[in-house]
């Protein structure tokens, strides 16, 4: 496997982890009502987002290398 | 005597010298740490209460944004390389090398609150499994440093006289540093959210 395909493949599990981050945060602001835990998964969220969108132009500009 | 496949890829196996090297110490690296969250996994289903919310989560969390950041940085430092920008090479990975340096920082800190605290790894299963886990995990980051610090150093010579075997070592500096990342993104949730 190339260095560009295990990069891949790491931005793919932190974005699953962002993901359980952001449910982890939820179920902690259900069970304290910390704003906190809700801005946490917000952020976990849009870094899920960003890292899809990061791993998408990362795919596309390093298609030649 | 030349060495064979140090730059080109042995047709069989489509992999050069380099890159198969990591690959077998990556397997063997996927075996310790494999055995270790192993151990961890039978200790805490065969214990009767496991502590919870004694690490700090957000410590861990820009931690994790940190190792990912430098994950960014990394492939960077090779992409350059492959597209002949030296400089840009050297900068990215001196940013990878910034980035490890932050993260051990932060692990001194979290450390030493638990020291102070009298946390040490005799005082409880958990502590001791989180110990030896994160240690070994930092242990890899210096590891990695090092290597870094190497390339950035003496062997940055390299580039001028036989650029496509320096390139091959940045690729599997490369791939060990997102080994040791992909470690953190499993030992994360595991010690500190779950």
């Amino acid at each position: 496997m190339s260095l560009k395909a295990f990069h891949l493949l790491f931005i793919a599990l932190s974005v699953v982890l962002a993901i359980f981050v952001a449910a982890w945060a939820v179920g902690q602001y259900r069970l304290e009502h910390e704003t906190l835990y809700l801005a946490t998964s917000i952020v976990a969220v849009a870094t899920s987002g960003s890292l899809v969108a990061y791993g998408a132009m990362f795919r596309r500009k390093t298609r030649n290398l | 005597m030349e060495i064979p496949y140090i730059v080109d890829a042995r047709p069989d196996t489509g992999l050069h010298n380099c890159k198969l090297g990591i690959w077998l110490f990556l397997a063997s690296e996927v075996m310790l740490f494999g055995a270790l969250f192993s151990t961890y996994i039978i200790l805490r289903t065969g214990a009767v209460e496991w502590p919870f919310g004694e690490l700090n989560v957000w410590l861990g969390m820009a931690n994790t944004f940190i190792l990912i950041g430098s994950s960014v940085t990394m492939v960077m430092a090779w992409a350059s390389l492959k597209l002949n920008d030296f400089g840009k090479h050297r900068l990215y990975l001196i940013g990878t090398f910034v980035l490890a340096g932050i993260f051990l920082v932060n692990k001194y800190f979290e450390y030493a609150d638990h020291v102070t605290r009298g946390e040490l790894p005799s005082h409880s299963t958990f502590l001791a499994v989180y110990y030896t886990m994160t240690g070994l995990h930092g242990l890899h980051i210096v590891g990695g440093m090092v290597v870094m610090a190497y390339l950035l150093g003496p062997g940055a010579k390299m580039w001028k006289t036989r650029p496509d075997q320096f390139s091959n070592r940045i690729e599997a500096t490369g791939l060990y540093w997102h080994f040791v990342d992909l470690v953190w993104i499993f030992l994360f949730p595991v010690l500190y959210l779950l």
